[in-house]
């Protein structure tokens, strides 16, 4: 080495750039912490902020804030990004802050801005560079790195380390609170409101039917009539589509007391409850609630129930007025004859008052679809004629077989009226055609002759224990049947 | 590594200088910082206006100077009456040895490695003009012949700032060539006592010349060489660069607007009301060239910042055109430069 231009040079400056990359380094260590730290504590604390307004201010609020904090952040870390690069040192600056902070006068910096320049080999730049070497290398025994290095760790570490804490903090508190233990967005979460959503769509069900003005629409579905499965093919008005509430309503009423029930089912019916005969349970039959709405005038084996509900009919009922009803049915098997339609020739479909309320409840429900009912359906208009015409009072579109010829209802001595206006949809379980029935409403006239239990009645209901959701429907019921 | 010869270099420097300090300080009672500036403004090659009331010794330091060195001094009392001639020479017909007549130029007192211009405000600009050539290119040039002056050519002109009448401001552009225009103040009272004291007695202080005198314009020449040689960081440039332009008022004309300088002061509110133009580029570099002579003083082979800060205001101050606003308040330029300089300690680094 010796000879080669520069080798002294080289020799007596391996010391000072050896000091001077350790100084830089730890320099630019040192800036990259603490603009670390300083763009992370601005940015720790605006996600803070950012939660906490997320939490306190109304959606619009959070909106119109947080873009502007968001932007504030971006431009922040950006400036320091950027103040970063424009900090970071290169040899020049390190032995320029070398110098400022031992107050060479600029030596150190300009020997390095002579030696970056490469004069190193090179002819001499002047004839004092010797000179400025010689103060230089004189001067490294004077200093050491500690002298100018900075810490390793800048105290901008701590209020980093704080508002870390802080964000952490905020966001800790909703992530600790029992509502989000679970993730919303978890398997187990979708089961649990999956399970949850029937109840869920039954109470919200339940509120918007509170919210109609009569509270009788309670009894649309009574249990009496889903104790037992219609026989195949037979239509069942009361028979509510799955996923309604009508079953459900049927079960709360079928959990009123079996004398409640009875007594009720009398002063609708305005006569005593009559257990099925024993023949017919023998036969299989469909229970007598059935048989008033599904009835079949092709269906031998429900002919006699005719006859039983004719029992039903106010006193004055003949036995032809019941053979014209059959002859009704007839008809309308046969495609329907408009002029019986009103001629009150179905009179033991209109037998059982229970069974008119719960028409009148069903038909309460709008309508999704046209009913397509089949052709021995009671309530089936015939063909050219128009359902209701020449009924008896307000229910224009009301089928007036359902309830018997007008003129024999009012041969009862003691009878009340009822005026309900509704609609019903309905669909078979395990048929796909669905049906309405459109009936608008009509008018329910039953001989009250069991009127005379009222009082025993009475006292059924009050020492039965009734539901309250029931209990005002109940005695508005009887109310009506005292008034009348 | 020839280490010696550029420390011993060094230390030639600074022996020179503290014995010319030293010889002065025998016949001049104070003004300690003035004749530093006025060596410093001489080693550096430049010129040096002296601004003072009379009677205040100005005269007697540049005369002193010339002796210390050793070098021939001229002598030239500017009045209105003054011609270029009279300070260049002239062409004359003079008789030759064989009987012909021939024009012969002969030297006027600008031919001198010494000059002081006494009261340079007293002449007309045409004959100030004549000096500017000699100041500058260190030439004459008479009826078109150059004639070239005797290095190390040094002029220190004095201003009389009383007795304005019948004067003549010196232009700018004359102005500018001056390296540093110092102010001569009063001396202090115990100065004055020593100059009533030692100039009025019989016994004078015989000044030792520093240098022989057929090698003092060498040891000078080689010494202004030294001065050359001190070695400037990039960032120190840039410093004085950045002074230089803080000078010039944001509003000045003939601003450059493709500056894309890194290194930039805000203009100071008091430069933008009370300059109209700022520094020129040669006040950099007489402001480099000071800085590196301080820097050889004080032992060292490079320029650094409290240099170039310690000779910014008696360099810039005289470059500095202010407005009618600063006249009408009175503001002085020193205060100005010294403004300046405050700003620009926020970009060192």
């Amino acid at each position: 080495m010796v000879g080669v231009p520069g080798t002294e040079e080289r020799v007596a400056l391996a010391e000072v750039e050896e000091r001077l990359r350790r100084v830089r380094s730890r320099i630019n260590w040192y800036g990259l912490q603490r603009n670390f730290y300083i763009s992370g504590t601005i940015i720790a604390l605006g996600v803070a902020l950012l939660i906490v307004c997320a939490f306190s201010l109304p959606p619009l609020w959070f909106t119109v804030f947080s873009w502007p904090v968001l932007l504030a952040l971006v431009f922040a870390l950006l400036f320091f990004l950027r103040r970063t690069v424009s900090e970071w040192l290169d040899l020049n600056l390190a032995a320029r802050h070398i110098d400022t902070k031992l107050a060479l006068k600029e030596r150190f910096s300009t020997l390095v801005a002579q030696l970056t320049s490469g004069v190193i080999g090179k002819p001499q730049p002047s004839q004092l560079w010797p000179h400025l070497l010689r103060e230089n290398t004189t001067l490294l025994s004077h200093w050491t790195t500690k002298q100018v290095l900075p810490h390793r760790i800048p105290w901008h570490i701590l209020p980093f380390f704080l508002a870390s804490l802080i964000a952490l903090f905020i966001l800790a508190v909703p992530l600790m609170s029992s509502r989000s233990d679970a993730s919303p967005f978890s398997l187990d979460n979708l089961q649990q409101v999956l399970g949850e959503l029937p109840e869920r769509a039954t109470q919200a069900f339940e509120r918007q039917m509170s919210l109609l003005p009569e509270p009788s629409d309670q009894w649309g579905k009574s249990s009496l009539y889903n104790q037992e499965q219609p026989p195949p093919g037979a239509m069942r008005l009361e028979e509510a589509p799955p996923g309604e509430t009508r079953p459900q309503e049927a079960r709360s009423l079928a959990s009123l007391p079996e004398a409640l029930q009875q007594k009720i089912r009398q002063a609708l019916q305005g006569l005593p409850d009559k257990a099925p005969k024993p023949q017919e349970q023998k036969e299989g039959t469909p229970g007598k609630e059935d048989r008033r709405l599904a009835l079949k005038p092709s269906d031998k084996t429900k002919t006699p129930d005719a006859v039983t509900e004719a029992k039903n009919l106010p006193p004055g009922t003949t036995e032809q007025q019941i053979q014209g009803n059959r002859r009704g049915q007839g008809n309308d098997k046969k495609g329907g004859n408009p002029t019986n339609i009103g001629s009150g020739t179905q009179t033991p479909a209109q037998g059982s008052g229970i069974q008119q309320l719960e028409r009148a409840q069903l038909d309460r429900k709008p309508p999704k679809g046209a009913f397509q009912p089949s052709p021995d359906s009671p309530q089936m208009p015939s063909s050219g004629g128009e359902a209701g015409a020449g009924g008896p009072g307000a229910g224009s579109g009301t089928d007036p077989r359902l309830y018997g010829e007008q003129s024999i209802l009012n041969d009862g001595s003691k009878s009340f009226q009822l005026a309900l206006e509704t609609t019903h949809e309905k669909t078979h379980k395990g048929e796909e055609s669905e049906t309405e029935d459109k009936d608008e409403g009509g008018i329910i006239e039953k001989s009250t002759g069991g009127l005379s239990q009222q009082q025993s009645l009475d006292d059924t209901i009050r020492k039965s224990r009734i539901p309250a959701e029931y209990e005002d429907i109940v005695k508005r019921v009887f109310t009506r049947g005292e008034s009348r | 590594m020839s280490e010696a010869p550029a420390t011993q270099l060094i230390n030639e420097f600074q022996e020179t200088f503290r014995r010319i300090e030293n010889e002065l300080a025998k016949v001049v009672v104070g003004h300690g910082d003035l004749i530093r500036n006025i060596l410093t403004a001489f080693f550096a090659g430049g010129h040096v206006l002296i601004e003072g009331v009379p009677g205040t010794g100005k005269t007697l330091i540049v005369r002193s100077l010339a002796d210390v060195l050793n070098l021939s001094f001229n002598r030239i009392q500017f009045t209105v009456d003054l011609m270029p001639a009279d300070i260049t020479g002239t062409r004359m017909v003079m008789d030759r040895d064989d009987g012909r007549r021939d024009f012969v130029f002969v030297e006027g007192p600008v031919f001198a490695h010494v000059l002081l211009a006494d009261e340079i405000n007293r002449s007309t600009p045409k004959t100030q003009a004549a000096l500017l050539e000699a100041m500058a290119e260190q030439q004459v040039t008479v009826a078109g012949a150059t004639y070239r002056l005797p290095p190390p050519f040094f002029v220190m002109a004095t201003l009389n700032p009383i007795e304005m009448e019948g004067t003549y401001p010196l232009p700018e552009a004359q102005l500018d060539r001056f390296f540093f225009k110092v102010r001569l103040t009063y001396p202090t009272h115990q100065e004055i006592q020593r100059i009533i004291g030692s100039t009025t007695t019989n016994t004078t202080e015989d000044l030792r010349p520093v240098f022989e005198h057929a090698e003092a314009p060498e040891k000078i020449l080689s010494l202004r060489q030294l001065v050359r040689d001190v070695l400037v960081a990039p960032h120190i440039e840039e410093y004085i660069s950045a002074l230089i332009h803080a000078t010039i008022p944001a509003g000045a004309k003939y601003l450059s607007t493709g500056d894309t300088a890194k290194t930039t002061l805000a203009k100071d509110d008091f430069v933008n009301r009370y300059v109209s133009f700022g520094s020129s580029p040669r006040g950099g570099q007489t402001l480099m060239l000071g800085a590196k002579v301080l820097a050889l003083l004080d032992g060292r082979a490079n320029v650094s910042y409290d240099d170039v800060d310690r000779l910014a205001v008696p360099t810039l101050n005289h470059r500095l055109v202010l407005n009618f606003a600063a006249e009408a308040e009175n503001i002085d330029p020193n205060d100005i430069v010294t403004r300046i300089v405050q700003s620009a300690r926020k970009i060192r680094r």
